[in-house]
């Protein structure tokens, strides 16, 4: 929106420039015409003065000519006949001058021939006069007839130049009203004009000043925007460039140039020159990207090594985009990312990962050796043994059959480490079916597993209800069978083994040995015993594998079954703790998340 | 040829499996004539003989070299000839994965090879006691596994 209103201002600028030409213009020719008609009025006054002048000068050249004759008529010297003759021509030069003068005025030309017909007549009565002198020595009548006429021509003469005179000088008085009249207007018309165009270029300096300061804000804006960006650029490794698509020109960022190892503006932004720097390898998927680029006129993501100034490999992720520019044209701009700390951390997590899987089927190969081939030559053992044992018994030393129940018992509790260590790696297995399970359902389960040895022992087992949970119920039926049969294996001597079931719904904030997780509402299962128990400080080494409390001669066991139990706890995303007193018994508590 | 007895044919590529399985069906009550074959290719052999009689019980071992149980299994469920035949798995695995993978191919018992001789002839004894005509037409998965 921003650069619409300066687009719009533009146009305004424009608009006001023209006017002012315009007004300019305007106002200079209204000068010119100003100038033009004072000169002309000047013309006319000047042309005035000379009609009037030449006027009086053929007036007077008449009275030279009239004077010059009297005076012959009176000495009759030939001195005044040749002054008279003088006069005569000079009139008729008068009147070639004012022919010239009032050639564009029809009137006066008029007028000027009527005083031309005079001036002949009076020439001519003045020549008779002469002439009439000439015969007679005497004044005459024709003569004095003459002289009459000549005075009324005269006269004639005289009143028709003065008509002459006062209509130059109407035309004269005409022209000086007019002109003053012009003059007059002309203050009014600068000033007004003077005005108005004050008034558009203070209104214009005022839009200019105004949109200079709104271009000083937005230019302050984005000297803050460009350094946030350069400093973003830096901190993030990336860099941006810019492809302008129809003129082929490219631009980098600063931080192009650092990421390459370069001085900013190292080196002239080009295709070219940036491929210097790109793994020789990897110079096809900048050159096939750009090729892209330019048919669909769209950029996708390209991943290329760089090899920096330096000389230190570096990975690079590219992403293009086309954009239009405010003058409409196609812009390819791109983010070039420094990747290679991503990529390293990523290669090592893969690396980790085919380990860690690697592992897994190593792993599970050696449950398969567990599981087939060191049972097989371990169950032949057994039943030789059973059969020697049967077959030979009474061809054996008494020794000797002692030393075969050895065996046999040996062998036997081979198969129980061969059989846990097969259902711990089960547990471990990411079979997991989850699914609501009542676990009461799941208790009898148990109990009927360990029906035997509850009735063996004459024990007690015994649950509160128990509510139903998501779970893995195959798991958690050997949970409660392993902890159960741990309590009835761990009964003291001469008392009935009681074993108690119970269940609580707890909140993480009211656990106090909680481990961490997110879940945060737990189903708390209480498996207490009154049996043997064990000393609290051992209470976290009873997990561990293999690791036992008490020696094969007192009580029988492999020490995966705990650990068996916390695995399968574990699956559940729950945790298992144990507490134990020394002669009072034993409780486990487990918490399985329900959230 | 004792023409009363049971015919019993097993595949197994252990020899002491084989020694303990003659041993223990000689000291059972019912009369049976035990042939053994050492691998699941000279099974497939020994049952499409033209003339061969064929037995009453085969019992078959997983683990074997050249062509393993699963897949004798699968050959015999699917000739017509032989589909008949009462199939009883004689493994040292009891795996869930091999139980469930053997009902589903149509062995008739699954037999995890016990530890103990006595175990064992008890097993056997129960096995060819087994009115097979009745076994086969109540297949189900809870009486599968052979509980030892």
């Amino acid at each position: 929106m921003k650069i619409l209103t300066y687009k719009l201002s533009t146009a305004l600028l424009l608009s006001i420039l023209v006017v002012s030409i315009f007004l300019l213009f305007f106002t200079a020719s209204i000068s010119y015409k100003q100038f033009e008609s004072v000169m002309n009025s000047e013309k006319m006054v000047i042309h005035s003065h000379l009609v009037h002048g030449s006027l009086q000068q053929l007036v007077n050249d008449l009275n030279d000519a009239e004077t010059s004759q009297r005076g012959y008529l009176l000495t009759h010297d030939t001195i005044y006949l040749n002054s008279y003759n003088a006069a005569r021509v000079k009139a008729e030069k008068d009147f070639a001058a004012l022919r010239l003068l009032i050639r564009d005025n029809e009137r006066q030309a008029l007028n000027l021939d009527s005083l031309y017909k005079l001036a002949t007549e009076r020439i001519k009565a003045l020549e008779n006069s002469i002439r009439l002198s000439t015969y007679a020595m005497a004044v005459s009548d024709s003569l004095r007839e003459s002289l009459l006429n000549g005075k009324e021509v005269m006269d004639k003469i005289h009143i028709h130049s003065n008509a002459m005179l006062s209509i130059e000088q109407d035309l004269l008085d005409n022209r000086q009203s007019k002109h003053e009249k012009e003059v007059r207007l002309s203050p009014l018309t600068f000033l007004l004009t003077a005005f108005f165009s004050l008034l558009v270029f203070v209104s214009a300096f005022y839009k200019i000043f105004r949109n200079l300061k709104k271009l000083q804000r937005a230019n302050n804006r984005l000297r803050i925007n460009e350094e946030t960006f350069q400093y973003a650029e830096q901190i993030a490794q990336v860099s941006y460039w810019c492809w302008n698509m129809e003129a082929n020109t490219l631009s980098y960022s600063a931080n192009q140039y650092r990421l390459l190892g370069c001085e900013p503006h190292a080196f002239e932004p080009t295709v070219e020159n940036f491929l210097e720097y790109v793994h020789p390898d990897d110079r096809h998927i900048i050159l096939e990207g750009n090729e892209k680029a330019i048919e669909s006129k769209s950029a996708s993501r390209a991943y290329f090594r760089v090899i920096r100034k330096d000389g230190e490999l570096r990975y690079f992720e590219s992403v293009g985009k086309i954009i239009t520019d405010n003058y409409g044209k196609s812009i390819l701009i791109g983010i070039n990312a420094d990747i290679t700390d991503q990529y390293i951390k990523d290669k090592i997590l893969k690396d980790r990962l085919f380990d860690l899987e690697r592992s897994n089927k190593e792993l599970s190969a050696f449950n398969h050796v567990a599981s087939h081939d060191l049972q097989e030559p371990l169950r032949k053992i057994q039943t030789f043994i059973t059969r020697i044992a049967d077959k030979d018994k009474e061809t054996l030393s008494e020794k000797t059959r002692e030393y075969f129940i050895r065996i046999h018992i040996a062998a036997n509790r081979m198969q129980k480490l061969i059989d846990d260590l097969l259902s711990y790696s089960r547990a471990n297995k990411a079979h997991k079916a989850f699914e609501p399970t009542d676990l009461n359902i799941i208790f009898e389960h148990s109990k009927q597993e360990l029906a035997q040895m509850i009735e063996d022992k004459h024990a007690i087992v015994e649950a509160s209800f128990l509510p139903t949970v998501h779970v893995v119920p195959f798991q958690i039926q050997q949970l409660f069978t392993n902890i159960i049969g741990n309590a009835l294996k761990y009964s003291k001597t001469g008392v009935q083994p009681h074993v108690s079931i119970s269940s609580v719904m707890i909140l993480r904030k009211d656990i106090a040995d909680a481990s961490v997780g997110l879940e945060r509402k737990f189903c708390k299962i209480i498996i207490a015993d009154n049996g043997i128990g064990f000393e609290q400080q051992y209470a976290d080494k009873i997990f561990t594998l293999f690791h036992r409390l008490h020696s094969d001669d007192e009580y029988s066991g492999t020490g995966i079954g705990l650990t068996i139990c916390k695995k399968i706890v574990e699956n559940h995303n729950g945790f298992i703790t144990a507490h134990g007193i020394l002669d009072k018994g034993a409780t486990f508590n487990i918490f399985i998340p329900v959230d | 040829m004792n023409d009363n007895a049971l015919h019993i044919l097993l595949a197994d590529d252990d020899e002491d499996d084989r020694l303990f399985f003659k041993d223990a069906l000689d000291e059972v009550r019912v009369k049976t004539v035990v042939t053994t074959v050492n691998d699941g290719v000279e099974l497939m052999n020994y049952l499409n003989q033209p003339d061969v009689r064929l037995p009453n019980v085969v019992f078959l071992d997983l683990n074997m070299p050249m062509k393993g149980g699963m897949e004798c299994l699968r050959e015999i469920r699917s000739d017509n000839r032989l589909k008949g035949l009462s199939i009883a798995i004689y493994s040292t695995s009891a795996s869930e994965e091999d139980i469930e993978e053997t009902f589903v191919k149509g062995a008739n018992i699954y037999i995890k090879k016990p530890n103990d001789f006595n175990e064992l002839k008890r097993v056997l004894s129960e096995v060819v006691s087994i009115n097979w005509h009745y076994h086969t037409s109540g297949l189900n998965k809870e009486n599968f596994l052979l509980s030892i």
